[in-house]
């Protein structure tokens, strides 16, 4: 009873200081938007006259150096809801094919599609602007788009293969005895199906492209072509850093993701363990 | 007919899995040899190749600082991911005990992980600011001397490390918890029956059980701290002087701020092995 309780203690203070460490900075990420500039030196961890200017500026465009990012934010929007879609598409068919045909080489795709979603994609940007470059599709949202695709189709891949395995086989023999080919099945039954693992996959991708800083970075030169994130890690550039503002717009950008992040988070640890727990 | 309808079949497989094996071959293939291929050749934006051997890897090796991308890769992949994974499976053995709040816990500790990394990586430079900072104006309070945290060598790639572990430790803490939650609880009531303790369970039982799995999260972790673009770039630029810059941010220095193109492939020539080869043996372990 004893040691059971002095086990408490220990457990509620350890989650206790690393829930601060993990917090902490986010919460001071939201304060530091609503501090007025006279405050933003003080280390005291409230606002005392919270301010929504940085907000207004964030609204109005107000300030030399953020003329773009409305546009920068409808940028993020199209290529992360491109992203998603193809990410969708090719998702969806390489998942039935690896789920339900056993084809000659199909363990080989499987391991590519595992070797795309362990390697990083930072070691393909540079060749992937010269390539991009060379079929003059550089400051396009295209190259972005593929790039997106391509780097979270295989978790999609993954997730619908695991879904559509779950689905049991007699409700596809059915249908073939009754004269259905594959395509019908895939788009009649396959699809209905897995909605909601669909949607799970969609909105992974779409998170993954609207948080991508490096290939935006590599791809995009004109700063109208840019997508949020490389706008505001832009701001960090200059010699006097506008904290207020980085802060707020830094939070606008954040609440898509953040949300879409909490109703998938099923998902995002169970498409990995899945596989993983049972080797 | 057999035969007919057989290779229907596979036909139909190919086609479904093909548009993944097209971006596979276009963009995962394709610029892997091209980034091999032309590390030994010269190379600018808009000028054709011209073979030069291995001079690309000696203007590497004889580059000032380059040095550090091998040393901060060693820091950031050997001993804050191990430091990460340490600290993620104590939090995983805390959080697998049920208590009141454990779910408002678990939702509060995933928002590191749900935050961009810009944003998150914003607010980690202001709080490090080294006249203005959150840590500076405490320690300012305290009576204790600033430190300059993004401009010192060892402080800034400290910095990343505790970074990486601030933004990934929920995520190998959930997955960890994932992994204890699959261990039978018949195991430990027989456990208990025998009269073990704490201890003894843990070392005895949970460790065994779940070490694979420690395994894989500790090699992932690894192949993605060491390609990992944007905690360096947005956090230090490689400050101060290019000491704490990795592969993959020297490679974008030497292609688009050198323009240097084949000095960037090399960079991630002297990468490229060592990935690969932990991803087969992840690979291997993972299995289908």
């Amino acid at each position: 009873m004893s040691l059971k309780r002095k086990y408490l203690i220990t457990l509620y203070f350890v989650l206790a200081f690393i829930l601060l460490f993990e917090i902490f900075p986010i919460y001071w990420l939201g304060l530091t938007s609503v501090r007025p500039i006279e405050e933003l030196l003080d280390p005291q961890p409230w606002p005392k006259n919270p301010t929504a200017r940085a907000y207004v500026t964030v609204v109005t465009l107000d300030y030399f150096q953020i003329e773009h990012f409305h546009r920068q934010l409808l940028n993020s929007i199209i290529i992360a809801l491109a992203t998603a879609g193809f990410s969708m598409f090719v998702s969806s068919l390489g998942g039935y094919s690896l789920a339900r045909i056993r084809f000659p080489g199909n363990t080989i795709v499987s391991k590519a599609v595992l070797f795309t979603y362990i390697m990083p994609p930072s070691l393909l940007a540079i060749a992937f602007f010269d390539i991009m470059n060379i079929y003059g599709l550089v400051n396009t949202y295209p190259s972005v788009i593929i790039a997106m695709t391509v780097f979270t189709t295989p978790f999609g891949l993954w997730i619908m293969k695991q879904a559509i395995r779950s689905i049991p086989i007699e409700v596809e023999e059915s249908a073939l005895i009754d004269g259905a080919n594959r395509v019908t099945i895939f788009f009649r039954i396959i699809i209905p199906l897995t909605a909601p693992v669909l949607v799970a996959l969609a909105t992974y991708s779409f998170i993954q492209a609207w948080n991508e800083y490096l290939y935006v970075l590599v791809l995009m030169s004109d700063a109208r072509m840019f997508t949020a994130p490389v706008a505001i890690a832009s701001l960090l550039q200059v010699d006097e850093i506008p904290w207020a503002l980085v802060s707020a717009m830094s939070i606008v950008f954040s609440i898509p993701p953040v949300i879409f992040f909490y109703a998938l988070q099923k998902y995002m640890v169970a498409g990995l363990t899945r596989g993983a727990v049972k080797a | 007919m057999k035969i007919a309808s057989r290779v229907k079949k596979y036909l139909i497989g190919y086609i479904f899995a093909l548009p993944f094996i097209i971006l596979f071959i276009l963009f995962v293939i394709y610029p892997l040899g091209y980034t091999f291929s032309l590390s030994f050749f010269r190379k600018m934006i808009g000028t054709s190749p011209i073979f030069v051997g291995f001079d690309n890897f000696i203007y590497l090796l004889s580059y000032p600082s380059f040095n550090y991308a091998f040393l901060n890769s060693i820091v950031l992949a050997g001993i804050g991911v191990n430091l990460k994974m340490f600290l993620a499976l104590i939090m995983a053995v805390l959080l697998n005990v049920e208590f009141r709040g454990r779910r408002i816990i678990r939702a509060l500790l995933l928002l590191p992980w749900a935050i961009p990394m810009v944003p998150s990586l914003v607010t980690w430079r202001w709080m490090l600011d080294a006249d203005y900072g959150f840590f500076n104006n405490s320690f300012a309070l305290m009576g204790l001397p600033r430190i300059p945290f993004l401009g010192i060598y060892e402080s800034a790639i400290s910095m990343a490390v505790v970074y990486h572990i601030w933004r990934i430790l929920p995520f190998y803490t959930l997955l960890l918890l994932a992994g204890l939650q699959s261990i039978p609880r018949e195991i430990y009531e027989s456990a208990d029956v025998d009269g073990a303790n704490w201890w003894q369970k843990f070392w005895r039982v949970t460790f065994p059980l779940i070490k694979p799995l420690y395994l894989i999260a500790t090699l992932l972790s690894t192949i993605w701290t060491l390609g990992d673009f944007t905690t360096i770039w947005v956090l230090t630029r490689g400050a101060p002087a290019d000491t704490t810059n990795v592969f993959a941010t020297f490679a974008y220095k030497f292609a688009f701020q050198v323009a240097n193109f084949g000095a960037a492939y090399a960079t991630f020539v002297f990468l490229l092995p060592v990935i690969v080869i932990l991803i087969i043996v992840l690979l291997r372990r993972i299995g289908d």
